[in-house]
């Protein structure tokens, strides 16, 4: 079987890009970029679970907002206290 | 790049899961996404609005739009709008043509007003004047035509800035006289005067200290017995006496004012004139002030308005005090001497005469002494 993240770390390229999992990219405690999601599972003021690649992403805040949302990425933005990535046998 | 397209902002009214805002986010572009206590808000594309409408059919959500934002709905507003739009696209028009303009001209670089006014009605005459159009306005060809008709600049630089157009000149620096050793000149007194020293550095002398000379008389001869005709040159000091005269008068016509006043407006354009709301003034004597512009500053419309106030006065002869009157009267006669003076002389004394002519006139005679070079260069024929 290809080790892709080898081949993306050989070939200096990013490895979500190989990989296809999920990028997520943090600007202070109030935004936050989710690339590559696989579906929003749950989406309340307060809280916002998404589905990624091998694992689930519960953010917890207040006044949880989506600024921009696709079927591959989403920009969460509010106060965002917490953040959990919840492997399947965790669910 | 969403506002030039416009975006439309959408409540959905009802239970809105995960799992159909998901099947939403694959066809549509969702942004700010949020929870309402009634449901769920979200911007989209204009132009993906219809498709929401078409992906929610059957789901029990009801759409209500919140706030339509971007170009296509400014102008579906505007178009109800024609007197708005219309006024607006005047203004910007006037704006446009104001700053197509030309609103100021100025001369720099010489401090002559009279040159500094010449050359404003030389570019009148180029058309580079207020109100003009600067496209209309060549700098290059007004550069050059300055130079032509001005000879005494040396260079000239038109600049426009905004709507102010701006000449910069500079004046040529006058060449000093050639002294031309080769031509016969003599030395001549310049006025009257009792020779008190006499220098000789080429010519012959033919006066000496103590000599009374007149205006014209020959004072150093450019002939040198040895060599022939020479430029004669010299330095010829003298005493010399000018006399200048002033006149005063003794009695003076006061214009004291009555009180009553009349007013008048006349407007004016291109030499006619018309009165406004009354006539001429009903007074024999009066001090007249007149305060005015033009209307729109001048642009375009040449028509100009004046406010004339006629202030009546009543004429009365008083006799004015000795003093003020012999000191006129010692000034213009100053005045008058000290234009006489050679440049350079040095005023050593003067003498002061006053006489009364008739019953009306003072006249002072001021006498002004002084040490002089008198002696100028003339070519000799």
């Amino acid at each position: 079987m290809l080790d892709k993240a080898r081949i993306a770390r050989e070939l200096g390229l990013a490895r979500s890009a190989m990989t296809g999992e999920t990028r997520i990219h943090m600007e202070g405690d109030s935004r936050m970029i989710i690339e590559g999601h696989a579906g929003l599972l749950e989406y309340t003021g307060g809280s916002i679970r998404v589905r990624a690649k091998g694992m689930l992403l519960h953010v917890e805040g207040e006044e949880l907002m989506m600024e921009a949302l696709t079927a591959e990425d989403l920009i969460v933005v509010g106060k965002i206290d917490k953040i959990l990535l919840l492997k399947p046998e965790e669910r | 790049m969403d506002r030039l397209r416009g975006t439309v902002t959408v409540l959905l009214i009802g239970r809105l899961p995960p799992r159909e805002l998901n099947r939403l986010a694959e066809s549509l572009s969702l942004q700010d996404v949020r929870r309402e206590k009634v449901g769920t808000s979200m911007r989209l594309r204009t132009e993906d609005f219809n498709l929401l409408r078409h992906l929610l059919r059957g789901s029990g959500l009801k759409v209500r739009i919140l706030r339509r934002e971007g170009l296509p709905f400014v102008r579906v507003k505007l178009r109800h709008r024609a007197a708005f739009l219309v006024a607006l696209l005047a203004g910007l028009m006037v704006v446009w043509g104001l700053s197509q303009t030309v609103l100021e001209v100025r001369v720099s670089g010489i401090h002559d007003e009279g040159m500094k006014r010449q050359l404003l009605e030389f570019m009148v005459s180029l058309g580079a004047e207020r109100g003009a159009f600067r496209e209309n306005v060549d700098p290059r060809a007004i550069e050059e035509s300055v130079l032509r008709s001005f000879p005494n600049l040396t260079f000239a630089s038109l600049h426009q800035r905004g709507v102010t157009l701006d000449l910069f000149v500079v004046e040529a620096v006058k060449p000093p006289e050639i002294f031309r050793r080769d031509e016969p000149v003599n030395i001549v007194a310049s006025c009257e005067g009792l020779i008190t020293k006499v220098t000789v550095l080429s010519g012959t002398g033919w006066v000496r200290p103590g000599d009374t000379v007149r205006q014209g008389q020959l004072l150093i001869q450019g002939y040198d017995p040895s060599s022939g005709s020479v430029h004669a040159n010299g330095e010829v000091y003298a005493r010399i006496w000018q006399t200048g005269s002033g006149e005063a008068e003794l009695y003076e016509t006061l214009r004291v004012p009555t009180g009553r006043v009349h007013e008048r407006m006349v407007i004016k354009c291109r030499g006619f004139e018309l009165c406004l709301f009354q006539g001429k003034a009903p007074f024999g004597d009066y001090n007249l002030s007149k305060e005015g512009g033009f209307l729109l500053d001048g642009l375009y419309l040449p028509i100009a308005w004046e406010k004339q106030r006629f202030a009546e006065v009543e004429l009365q002869l008083r006799l004015r005090p000795e003093e003020e009157v012999r000191r006129q009267a010692a000034q213009r006669a100053l005045t008058d001497a000290l234009n006489l003076v050679p440049s350079g002389a040095r005023i050593v004394d003067k003498r002061l005469e006053y006489s009364k002519i008739g019953e009306e006139k003072l006249a002072a005679r001021l006498t002004l002494e002084s040490f002089a070079q008198i002696g100028v260069p003339v070519q000799d024929n």
